[in-house]
């Protein structure tokens, strides 16, 4: 009954989680997974191996055929909340809101009030750096500046679980830097879960406390490694050899399963 | 790959060191001098044409009653206009693209003018089908009362007919586009009724309705429901799925999805469907003014046909087309402020 334990304690839950795309294309395959509240957690793996659709499932916002997701003792199943809230790698801000009135957006569907919702959202655009952008149309704005915006608004809402789908990879390196070490902070602050979806192995490694390794097609959880290294990583250097040697593992693991799904996809005859 | 990029890679302390910019708008050079004084020198030539025309060549086929001459003080007032927007033009710099667009139109009206006025003037075209200009500029000085009437009498009935028929198309296209449950029990019948023109309506809206006025209204909100609920249900149904998971997974119940997703992604659509049932609606406008009507333009129209008066048939038209104008230019204030965010919409 420790796993329950987990779950109600805040953590996330995951048990024999089983997803099928139609026709048949297995993305998840008897995943299970337990995580402990204030964790921050990085999953990684080749493309394909279903671990955006963990994260979708853990969200809320898409469905699965079998196994339980359980998040802070409620049973997630296509129920979303603002207590789990998702970094999407696309962003997806609002076009018809301004920079601020998106970040308003998540503060009143979280349940403030009108006034105090703008009121938190000038507050936060003003902690972020961001007055000057505070009027102006996501499209006005760089993909950079749109994501700062986009992390602003689920960091305001403080939710219990944030879900980060590969939020940065679109972005250059100075501005992925800056919102790697502004999550970190953040995290480091607030302690709210965080689950990282990524295939950047390098920003795995640099962020999480452990990182989840899937395999391809079927996905399925192969190792759980973690990284030995502080909580204050932004005193950690990137080229720290500690940081390089589990970076090495890890990327071997997933040559490795890339080259095995490029023999199964030999076999099948493609 | 992924160790070399490691390796490469230097530590930044400094958090926020991306200093990304908003994106401004380019600036568009303002029209030299050159173009200026060309568009508004052929603008003068062009009329001075004209007034020649009018003036030098002799009417063949002359009655003893000589009409009053409209057309020559037009010209005239035209040329004043080109010459005041010529001094604007140098005067206040920032508006030299309207004057070119004033320059434009008076150009082409100019160069339609010469061909039909030596045509009138030679009587190789022949009123009452084909009055000269003088005589339907004529019109708009000596009927003006009852053209202005007819004016307040059509926008009455459109504009009446037409809120109600697109706040009708916007409301069933919500439901259509929101609810399954809605769109799978009215789709054949918003399929079978939709696209019956509301002309084959006539008969039936005279016997329901007790007045001309209300079956105009309904006929006309009837032409211009279809359209808006289509459009605004295509909206509906078009809004990117990533922005209701946005909103979803931000803490949105389904209330603030309409309201905040739904309807402000469909809202360029649903412009698009008022923009094209007005078309229809004046379309309809003209055909319930035949309902018998007192006035309006629509009436205007047929009355004057019914004499054999044509001048004042294509001066009606002009209004309409003026009033079409007028009534878009409304609808399309009320979108750019709401659609502001929008980049490359549709101009009027």
């Amino acid at each position: 009954m420790t796993i329950i334990t987990n779950a109600t304690k805040g953590g996330l839950s995951v048990r024999n989680l089983h997803k099928t795309y139609p026709p048949d294309i297995v993305a998840l395959k008897n995943v299970s997974l337990e995580l402990a509240a204030g964790t921050f957690t990085a999953i990684i793996g080749p493309s394909g191996c279903g671990k955006t659709t963990l994260l979708k499932i853990a969200a809320g916002i898409e469905s699965y055929q079998r196994g339980e997701v359980f998040f802070a003792g409620e049973r997630i199943a296509g129920n979303t909340s603002w207590k789990r809230s998702v970094i999407y790698q696309d962003v997806r801000l609002f076009p018809w809101l301004t920079a601020q009135a998106n970040v308003a957006f998540a503060l009143e569907s979280k349940g403030l009030p009108k006034a105090e919702a703008r009121k938190q959202a000038a507050d936060w655009i003003k902690r972020q750096g961001l007055e000057a952008y505070a009027d102006a149309y996501p499209a006005e704005l760089s993909g950079g500046m749109r994501q700062k915006i986009g992390v602003c608004r689920v960091l305001a809402n403080q939710p219990e679980l944030i879900l980060c789908d590969e939020p940065f990879s679109a972005l250059d390196w100075t501005a992925r830097e800056s919102l790697q070490l502004e999550l970190l902070h953040y995290w480091y602050e607030q302690r709210k879960m965080v689950l990282f979806v990524t295939h950047n192995v390098e920003e795995a490694v640099y962020m999480a406390q452990r990182v989840v390794l899937m395999s391809a097609r079927p996905g399925v959880i192969k190792e759980i490694v973690d990284v030995p290294l502080p909580e204050e990583r932004w005193t950690v250097r990137r080229d720290s050899p500690q940081l390089l040697d589990v970076a090495r593992y890890v990327n071997n693991h997933i040559a490795d399963e890339v080259r095995k799904a490029k023999e199964a996809e030999l076999e099948v005859g493609y | 790959m992924a160790s070399e990029e490691l390796r490469t890679a230097i530590p930044v302390a400094e958090r926020d060191s991306a200093t990304p910019e908003v994106i401004a708008p380019d600036a568009i050079p303002l029209p030299s001098n050159r173009v200026i004084n060309l568009r508004a020198g052929t603008s003068v030539i062009i009329w001075l044409i004209v007034l020649a025309v009018h003036n030098l060549i002799p009417q063949a086929g002359a009655s003893f009653k000589v009409p009053t001459d409209y057309l020559s003080p037009a010209a005239l007032l035209v040329l004043g206009i080109t010459l005041a927007s010529w001094a604007a033009a140098y005067v206040v710099q920032g508006r030299r693209e309207q004057v070119l667009a004033i320059y434009r139109v008076m150009i082409v009206l100019g160069v339609a003018l010469i061909p039909w006025e030596v045509a009138e003037r030679l009587a190789w075209i022949k009123p009452p089908f084909f009055p000269s200009a003088s005589k339907i500029i004529g019109v708009y000085i000596e009927d003006s009362g009852t053209l202005l009437l007819s004016v307040a009498y059509s926008l009455r009935l459109l504009v009446v007919g037409y809120v109600i028929g697109s706040i009708a198309g916007v409301a069933f296209g919500l439901a259509l586009g929101w609810s399954k449950h809605v769109s799978n029990w009215s789709m054949f019948w918003i399929r079978l009724i939709g696209p019956i023109p509301a002309t084959a309506w006539i008969p039936l809206a005279i016997v329901i309705f007790p007045s001309s006025f209300t079956a105009g209204i309904f006929l006309i909100a009837f032409a211009s429901w279809f359209p808006v609920m289509m459009l605004t249900w295509s909206g509906v149904a078009g809004v990117p799925k990533a922005l209701l998971e946005a909103a979803q997974t931000l803490g949105a119940d389904d209330r603030r999805l309409l309201r905040h997703v739904v309807i402000p992604a469909a809202l360029p659509n649903v412009f698009v469907g008022l923009f094209m049932s007005l078309g229809t609606a004046f379309a309809i406008l003209i055909v319930a003014e035949m309902l018998g009507v007192k006035a309006g333009l629509g009436w205007y129209i047929t009355w004057s046909q019914g004499w054999s008066e044509y001048h004042k048939v294509y001066a009606a038209m002009l209004v309409l087309g003026a009033l079409f104008i007028v009534v878009v230019s409304g609808i399309f204030k009320v979108r750019d402020r709401l659609l502001g965010w929008q980049k490359g919409i549709l101009r009027w």
